[in-house]
C-alpha cells in the first residue's frame, strides 16, 4: 500500500491537491499538512504523527514545497525509515505524473518523474520564440 | 511497430485534462507507445510528458506503438484526441 502526504508552507498542500482532482477526479490515500497555518503548530511533532501513523510495512511518499524549508528539514530525519521517500520542490506535473503512476514501483516511478520534472518548467516566452523560427524554416522549404 | 498521425480536435489541446485521458488510456495497453509533434516526442504514459508536446487545436500528432497489442493501442489513443471533449 502506497500513501502519500503532501506537506508545505501556508495553504500551498490543500491548494495543489485541489488542482490535482480537478484534473483527475477523485484520489484516495493523499493527506496534506498545512504547515504553520495554526499558530501552535508543532512541525517537529506533526511530522513524526504523520510518519508514525503508516506502518513501515507500508510505503510512505512524502512531497514537499522546497529542499532547505523547515518542512522538509523536518522530514529529512526519518530518511533511512524503510519504505519512506521524500522528495522536495513539488509543482502540479510532478505531482500529477507520480498519482498516476501509483502502481508503478516506487524508485522507478519518483526516478523516471523527476528525470523528466525539468520539461515541465518553460521559459514560455523563449519557447514561442523558438516554435516562430521553427515555423519560419518549415515555411522555406 | 505500428503508427499513424492524429489531428487533435478538442478546443484547447492537449491540456492537462485530456492529457491525463490519453496517459490513462495509454496505461491500458502493454505496448510501449510513444506520441510526437514535431521534433519532440513522449511516452504516451507519461501526463507530464504528453503536456511538454504543447499539442493545441488543429495539432497533427503522431503516435507509434511497438508490442503485442500495438494496433488497439494507436487506434484508441488515435480515436481519443480525434473525438475527446474539451473539459473547459
Amino acid at each position: 500500500m502506497k500513501k502519500f502526504v503532501i506537506a508545505a508552507h501556508g495553504h500551498f498542500a490543500d491548494g495543489i491537491l485541489s488542482s490535482l482532482r480537478m484534473i483527475l477526479g477523485t484520489i484516495d490515500g493523499i493527506e496534506t499538512m498545512n504547515a504553520f497555518v495554526d499558530e501552535d503548530f508543532d512541525i517537529a511533532a506533526s511530522v513524526r504523527d504523520c510518519v508514525q501513523s503508516v506502518k513501515e510495512s507500508d510505503e510512505l511518499i512524502v512531497l514537499t514545497d522546497m529542499f532547505g524549508g523547515s518542512v522538509n528539514n523536518e522530514f529529512m530525519r526519518y530518511i533511512g525509515r524503510r519504505n519512506y521517500h521524500l522528495i522536495a520542490g513539488i509543482n502540479l506535473p510532478i505531482l500529477l505524473e507520480l498519482v498516476a503512476n501509483r502502481d508503478a514501483d516506487t524508485k522507478d516511478m519518483i526516478e523516471g518523474t523527476l528525470c523528466s520534472a525539468g520539461d515541465s518548467l518553460q521559459y514560455c516566452n523563449a519557447a514561442f520564440a523558438r516554435f516562430r523560427a521553427d515555423a519560419a524554416d518549415d515555411a522555406q522549404l | 511497430m505500428y503508427g499513424r498521425t492524429a489531428t487533435i480536435t478538442n478546443a484547447e489541446g492537449l491540456h492537462a485534462r485530456p492529457a491525463a485521458q490519453f496517459a490513462k488510456c495509454a496505461k491500458q495497453f502493454t505496448s510501449k507507445i510513444t506520441v510526437s509533434k514535431g521534433d519532440r516526442s513522449a511516452d504516451a504514459k507519461s501526463v507530464l510528458g504528453i503536456l511538454t508536446l504543447a499539442a493545441n487545436r488543429g495539432s497533427e500528432i503522431s503516435i507509434s506503438a511497438e508490442g503485442e497489442d500495438e494496433e488497439k493501442a494507436v487506434a484508441a489513443l488515435a480515436d481519443l484526441v480525434s473525438g475527446v471533449e474539451s473539459a473547459e
